[in-house]
């Protein structure tokens, strides 16, 4: 006679198996799934965080711009408190998403043209080596700005586009994933409010 | 065209990519200016490990985009270990340059440097259509940041060789000449040293004087400048370079009383601080800067050292006299000579042994008129070195020049001739090196 219990049949134990199979596979697909998610919106983030980086910087070479621009100009009180407004605006809108910076990008477009128009009045003021430096630094930090966007765009492209899988959905919705915004420049510096309707 | 360039660049980049890439197919070849540009090019890699590339486009994509899609596609085989890579766009159909700067490099060549030296360096060269010129000048101006920097401590951290965008873009206004000069004309005096006339044009280069017809220059000279660019940088770099040489400067005056040389007190110590040519023209000294173009060539760290194959050509053999007593290198640097000393009462400072053609062999010990010199040795530092250029193993085929030559002149002519070229006079010897081909050299005797 046997000491040992019976225990349960072949079948069962096939049954159980599979079940534990199943949810280790999708719970293993589950988070790779949720990685990938996370990585590439880190991307797309970390791509955001250089603009913005890129944004403050340009808002900061602004009153010194004014600064030289101020030391060759008369009676353009004007202007300066308008850039002033504008810059003032931008810095606020900086670190608040990609709306925040498309809205700081144009407003210190329009705050820095302004002065460049300004500047176009006074040959000596273009010539003056101050104001050539600052020039060249304003127009690097836009650059580096667009080549921020692309890259940005290039994570947000990767992000969405795996996003909108079928099979990504679930894990999307259920980790809070949302689908992320390009970051499109319209350089009409008059009307920066009209730009930022909208985007879905 | 585009798409052309884009299709060959993998197999560019396999094959290991040259450092120059023109798309336009129109930049003139200028080989004395791409050899400098290569060695500027090798150094920036050899001792800084910079990887710097020149592109020459017409391309109508934005200048910043197309450099930095550029740098990306270049960069893919840096030949940089740091991450240190410099990209210069030249778009000819925009008129427009850009210097694209590495993530790594943009501590050293900030966007206003790089700026600066766009207008202020490069573009005068374009503004001559000069492109090539432009090219060169732009190596230049990157390696003398470079060697400043590691002076101050270093270029800085390595990194990944990429582009954020950092550089800068300037109008290039090729072909757009600036019919201005500015600053007023510098006179020299009757009984004004070198020494003067030298600190004259410290004062000039200290105003910003760029008019190339200042008559501190020879006539020479004031034609060479109208053909290049004189820019605020190039007379910046002078001034750093020849102020704090002055002091220790002293002048030499060659016998024939037209020429003078000034030069450091002790050349082979400071080799930044090169040697002035000065030639006299309607009684008055004025500095020979074109025969300084033609002689003299600086490596990347600025030090001065003769071109080997024109020190002793054309005018430049007037002012080799200034070096005598030092030896000069392969690589045309002056050195403190090395072995035996030149003999206190040798004019010349060689060593002949014998030759004769074959022909002459028979019964040559009763003929000595048919037994020829060929030089056993020349003594490092002697005139005969410095001034006349001859070598060991010069096999002496001929002597004097024009109503004065004596072909296949023999031991005796050939001594004779030598000791009696006057002092200040230019001597004539026709050399087969080695048994090479037959050379004519030249210089002023001692």
């Amino acid at each position: 006679m046997s000491v040992f219990k019976k225990g349960p049949s072949a079948a069962k134990l096939s049954f159980a198996a599979l079940i534990a199979f199943v949810f280790v596979v999708v719970a293993v697909w589950g988070t790779i799934t949720y990685n990938e998610l996370v990585e590439r919106r880190e991307c797309a983030f970390n791509a955001q965080a250089q603009i913005d980086s890129m944004l403050k910087r340009r808002a900061d070479l602004i009153p010194q711009l004014v600064r030289i621009v101020k030391g060759y100009t008369a009676h353009e009180e004007k202007v300066f408190e308008e850039v002033d407004r504008r810059r003032a605006e931008a810095a606020k809108s900086i670190g608040k998403g990609t709306i925040g910076a498309m809205k700081a990008d144009s407003l210190l477009a329009a705050a820095e043209s302004r002065l460049f128009a300004l500047a176009e009045n006074y040959p000596q003021l273009r010539a003056s080596e101050q104001f050539l430096t600052l020039q060249a630094q304003v127009e690097g930090t836009e650059n580096r700005i667009n080549v921020a966007r692309l890259v940005y765009n290039d994570a947000v492209r990767a992000y969405n586009a795996y996003f909108k899988k079928l099979q990504v959905q679930p894990i999307a919705t259920m980790g809070g994933f949302e689908k992320m915004r390009y970051y499109k420049v319209k350089v009409d510096a008059g009307a920066p409010k009209e730009f930022f309707g909208e985007e879905k | 065209m585009r798409w052309l360039f884009f299709a060959f660049l993998p197999l560019w980049l396999y094959a290991g990519l040259p450092t120059i890439l023109d798309e336009t197919g129109r930049i003139k070849a200028d080989l004395k200016l791409l050899r400098m540009y290569d060695d500027f090019n090798e150094g920036l890699l050899r001792d800084h490990d910079i990887d710097f590339r020149t592109v020459i486009t017409d391309d109508e994509e934005d200048i910043n985009l197309f450099a930095n899609r550029m740098f990306k596609e270049l960069q893919r085989e840096s030949r940089s270990r740091s991450g240190r890579a410099l990209l210069f766009v030249i778009n000819r159909k925009q008129d427009l340059v850009r210097l694209e700067v590495s993530a790594a490099l943009e501590g050293v060549y900030t966007d206003a440097f790089v700026s600066y030296i766009e207008r202020e360096g490069i573009v005068p060269f374009l503004r001559r259509n000069d492109i090539a010129g432009a090219i060169y000048r732009a190596t230049e101006l990157v390696s003398d940041r470079a060697i400043d920097a590691t002076k101050r401590g270093g270029l800085g951290r390595s990194g990944k060789s990429a582009s954020y965008g950092a550089g800068a873009k300037t109008r290039a206004n090729i072909g757009q000449r600036n019919a201005t000069a500015d600053g007023a004309d510098i006179t020299v005096s009757a009984g004004e040293t070198p020494k003067e006339v030298i600190e004259k044009y410290l004062a000039a280069l200290r105003e910003g004087n760029r008019r190339a017809d200042l008559q501190i220059f020879s006539k020479a000279s004031r034609e060479f400048f109208a053909k290049r660019p004189i820019t605020k940088i190039s007379q910046k770099n002078e001034i750093r370079f020849l102020a704090p040489c002055i002091d220790e400067a002293r002048t030499f005056y060659a016998p024939d009383g037209i020429h003078a040389v000034i030069r450091n007190a002790r050349p082979v110590r400071n080799r930044t601080c090169s040697p002035y040519f000065f030639i006299k023209e309607k009684g008055l000294w004025r500095i020979d800067f074109m025969t300084m173009a033609n002689v003299l060539r600086f490596n990347q760290k600025m030090m001065w050292h003769f071109d080997l194959n024109r020190r002793l050509e054309g005018e430049g053999k007037y002012y080799a006299f200034a070096f005598d007593g030092y030896t000069i290198g392969k690589n045309g640097y002056i050195h403190y000579p090395k072995g035996k000393k030149k003999p206190v009462n040798a004019r010349w400072g060689f060593q002949c042994g014998q030759w004769h053609f074959p022909k002459d062999s028979p019964g040559i010990e009763n003929h000595p008129e048919k037994i020829r010199c060929g030089l056993l040795r020349v003594y490092q530092g002697s005139p005969a070195e410095v001034r006349l250029g001859l070598e060991p193993w010069d096999y002496i085929y001929g002597v004097g020049e024009g109503s004065d030559f004596i072909p296949y002149a023999n031991y005796r002519q050939f001594m004779e001739y030598m000791k009696n070229v006057p002092s200040g006079e230019v001597a004539t010897v026709h050399v087969r090196h080695n048994h090479g081909p037959l050379v004519i050299k030249q210089g002023i005797a001692p």
